[in-house]
């Protein structure tokens, strides 16, 4: 078990966003996290790394719990991608890569070079190193952006819907650097929409509804046969049946 | 005494020429005197009223010609060319009466008060007894006033003399140990000394005597005439005596008058008995047109002054925005700070530094801070004053800069193991540069120009220089048009800078904007 979280909520003012999450994440697993737009998925994976501060219970990381004072630390262990990719628009595509390893672990310029262009060689992207972020297509950009998370060679990767704000003919390119990640062993958990994808990689899919987990297990039962009619009801919605 | 310093208001208020004869006077019912009211005893404001010798005198002299008198305060160089404009009838400011005035279109009155140059040095301070004492010390004096002239003559070096704008703040120098010794005239020193400098004597009498008269346009030749006759008066009827005893201190004596009486020749020559009679031709037609010719033959001397001048407003704006840049950083950040000790301290610096004027940081820091043992040259005092307020500034467009960078930005250095401060190095602050460049390009222009404040802690920067060389130079124009063009020269090449700086950045910060579109104000 690399990741568990207790009895976490959270909530912005008086709005509670999180109301008692539990979840234990196992080494290699790729969890879908699915659920419409304010159930509180976003929050949960900000809440699993830190950029927000859970108003109560406990996230652990490899059996270390994650406070105010160590998150700087764990964070190099747990890589994630935003929505909207914040890619570092003054620096190269390469140089967004090499940061992190360079300024955080000291790498040598070098070798952080070579590894970057691995990475994004890995992500397709080998002849863009130069380029910068403005210069490259929605789906080249989230794509940079998962390799400067990879970068710091987490062992877990945080998705935040990598893809909502994408044009819709570059999603796929995304999803397939996404699914090449997880055949890698990578533990992954991934808010998402694209249920095609949850059936097909992810190991578990969760249901998040108004800040609970409402139904969890393998992608068949719960995209298939869904035992509850609020995840029947937003299965219908996002697949239009 | 102060001499003739042509100022910017000479040049705007040289436009429009008004009436001010005799008989305009009288149809006025009223006689407007010009003056600066921050000369005592001669004139200065008490509780809001203008009070001194001047005024007295002045408002007996009304009386006699049977007018009202309305007095108007200006800045000292602003004085005289109030009355070629029109604007004043006359000028009562302490004025010495000099031949190269007169040449300029000036008439003056016979004499009527002495006065003369005093050295005034720290109580007890021996090295000091007469003029021959100062060529080796360093001198704080009013700037362009014959006080100036007269440490001129005795040969004190001019990186020795301290110009101030006021007679006031070269005695608060003299007592803070930063001058050795202050020359002035001596009922100016005298009466300021009176009102509680303790720790500062006079060395000695006079030693330049002057005459003081009173002022006019150089059509007014029957005003003066009369002002002649009205002066004759009062100083036999015991008006002038009277005021004489209150102002000075000291009842006047007949050697006093014998002096006066003897002296009446130094005013113009004007005709001694006129009343309501026509000018003199040759004087009264020759109403200067303000026809302005652009004098080529100032460039030569003016420029190399100039440019020296130019130099220190330079290194003053350039040592300051050096200074200023991090420390403005910094104070932003104190402000953004979530510690509050650190806001509360950003904060209230940057409040009360953009809530105070310039000129009062600049006097707090050079003549106050003495008071608590910080003692500091013109020049450190000058650098650390602009730099001091440019922090302030400069913190505030850092602050804006920074928050109007995403904040996915900075989630997205944390999420990448970035600390505070990584993130601010690497991925916050090199995004901000890009986007103060513009203002802070502002903030520096800005700055060059206010450095002209310094000046009165006797720093002759570019302004300071132009005013001296206008004084002198019979084209006050000529010599501010000139110092408008260097002071172009400094900040246009600034501009420009910025501006390729900006465009080449532009593929960086804005990368789809090279392919054609504008780009879009952030």
């Amino acid at each position: 078990m690399i990741l568990q979280i207790k009895d976490l909520t959270k909530s912005f003012g008086r709005v509670e966003v999180l109301r008692g999450i539990s979840l234990d994440v196992d080494e290699g697993e790729v969890v879908a996290l699915i659920g419409a737009s304010g159930s509180g998925k976003s929050t949960l994976l900000r809440c699993v790394n830190r950029l927000e501060t859970p108003t109560s219970g406990q996230v652990f990381f490899s059996g270390q719990e994650i406070t105010s004072s160590n998150c700087t630390e764990v964070r190099k262990d747990i890589g994630m991608v935003f929505q909207r990719c914040n890619l570092f628009p003054h620096l190269s595509a390469l140089a967004n890569v090499t940061l992190a390893p360079r300024k955080v672990l000291h790498v040598p310029d070098d070798q952080a070079e070579r590894e970057g262009r691995e990475l994004l060689d890995q992500v397709k992207l080998g002849l863009k190193a130069d380029s910068f972020p403005g210069e490259l297509s929605g789906g080249q950009q989230q794509r940079v952006a998962i390799a400067r998370a990879m970068a710091l060679k987490p062992k877990v990767m945080l998705f935040d819907e990598p893809t909502s704000a994408l044009d819709p003919e570059l999603v796929g390119e995304v999803l397939e650097v996404m699914r090449d990640l997880a055949k890698t062993g990578m533990t992954m958990i991934v808010a998402t929409h694209e249920m095609g994808f949850a059936r097909e990689v992810a190991h578990r899919v969760l249901f998040l509804d108004q800040g609970k987990i409402l139904e969890q297990g393998p992608p068949d039962q719960v995209l298939a046969n869904p035992k509850e009619e609020r995840t029947r009801e937003f299965l219908a919605r996002v697949l239009g049946r | 005494m102060r001499i003739f310093a042509a100022g910017l208001l000479l040049l705007l208020s040289g436009l429009g020429f008004g009436q001010s004869s005799l008989e305009a006077i009288r149809r006025r019912g009223e006689l407007i005197i010009c003056t600066d009211a921050t000369y005592p005893p001669f004139e200065y404001m008490d509780a809001q009223k203008m009070v001194g010798f001047d005024v007295d005198i002045g408002n007996a002299i009304g009386a006699e010609l049977g007018v009202k008198t309305r007095w108007i305060s200006l800045e000292w160089a602003g004085v005289l060319g109030s009355l070629e404009s029109g604007k004043a009838d006359i000028a009562m400011a302490g004025v010495t009466i000099t031949e190269e005035r007169k040449t300029k279109g000036y008439l003056f009155s016979r004499p009527y008060c002495l006065s003369g140059q005093v050295i005034a040095r720290r109580a007890g301070d021996l090295r000091i007894q007469k003029p021959q004492d100062l060529k080796d010390k360093r001198v704080s004096v009013q700037a362009e006033t014959t006080g100036q002239f007269a440490v001129d003559r005795i040969g004190v070096p001019k990186d020795h003399q301290l110009r101030f704008d006021q007679i006031q703040d070269g005695l608060m120098d003299l007592r803070n140990k930063k001058s050795d010794a202050t020359v002035g005239d001596l009922p100016v020193i005298k009466a300021i000394l009176n009102k509680g400098y303790p720790e500062i004597e006079l060395a000695g009498p006079v030693f330049v005597e002057e005459n003081l008269g009173i002022v006019a346009w150089k059509t007014n030749v029957n005003l003066v005439s009369q002002i002649n006759m009205a002066l004759a008066t009062i100083m036999v009827d015991g008006r002038y005596a009277a005021a004489y005893k209150k102002w000075f201190g000291e009842p006047l004596t007949p050697g006093i008058i014998g002096k006066l009486e003897a002296a009446k020749g130094a005013g113009s020559k004007v005709p001694e008995f006129v009343d309501n009679a026509p000018a003199p031709t040759d004087l009264g037609k020759r109403v200067s047109g303000s026809a302005f010719t652009f004098r080529w033959d100032l460039i030569g001397t003016a420029a190399p002054l100039l440019l020296l001048g130019a130099r220190l407003t330079l290194a003053l704006t350039a040592l300051s925005i050096l200074i200023g840049i991090p420390s403005g950083l910094m104070f932003a950040l104190m402000r953004m700070s979530s510690i509050p000790p650190l806001k509360w301290i950003g904060t209230v610096y940057i409040e009360v530094v953009r809530g105070t004027p310039l000129l009062m940081q600049i006097y707090v820091i050079y003549f106050v801070l003495p008071a608590i043992g910080i003692e500091l040259p013109s020049f450190a005092a000058g650098v650390l004053a602009l730099s001091l307020n440019a922090a302030a500034y400069i913190a505030e467009i850092f602050r804006a800069g920074i928050e109007s960078i995403d904040s996915g930005q900075m989630e997205a250095a944390k999420s990448l193991g970035m600390d505070y401060r990584a993130a601010m190095s690497y991925v916050i602050l090199p995004q901000t540069v890009r986007r103060v460049l513009p203002p802070l390009t502002n903030e520096a222009v800005a700055l060059l120009k206010d450095s002209s404040l310094v000046s009165v802690v006797a720093l002759s920067e570019l302004m300071r220089v132009g005013k001296e060389i206008a004084t002198n130079s019979g084209s006050p124009t000529t010599v501010y048009l000139t110092v408008a063009v260097f002071y172009l020269a400094m900040t246009l090449p600034l501009t420009w800078l910025v501006r390729r700086l900006e465009n080449r950045w532009q593929p960086i910060s804005r990368p789809r904007d090279r392919k054609g579109r504008k780009a879009v104000a952030a």
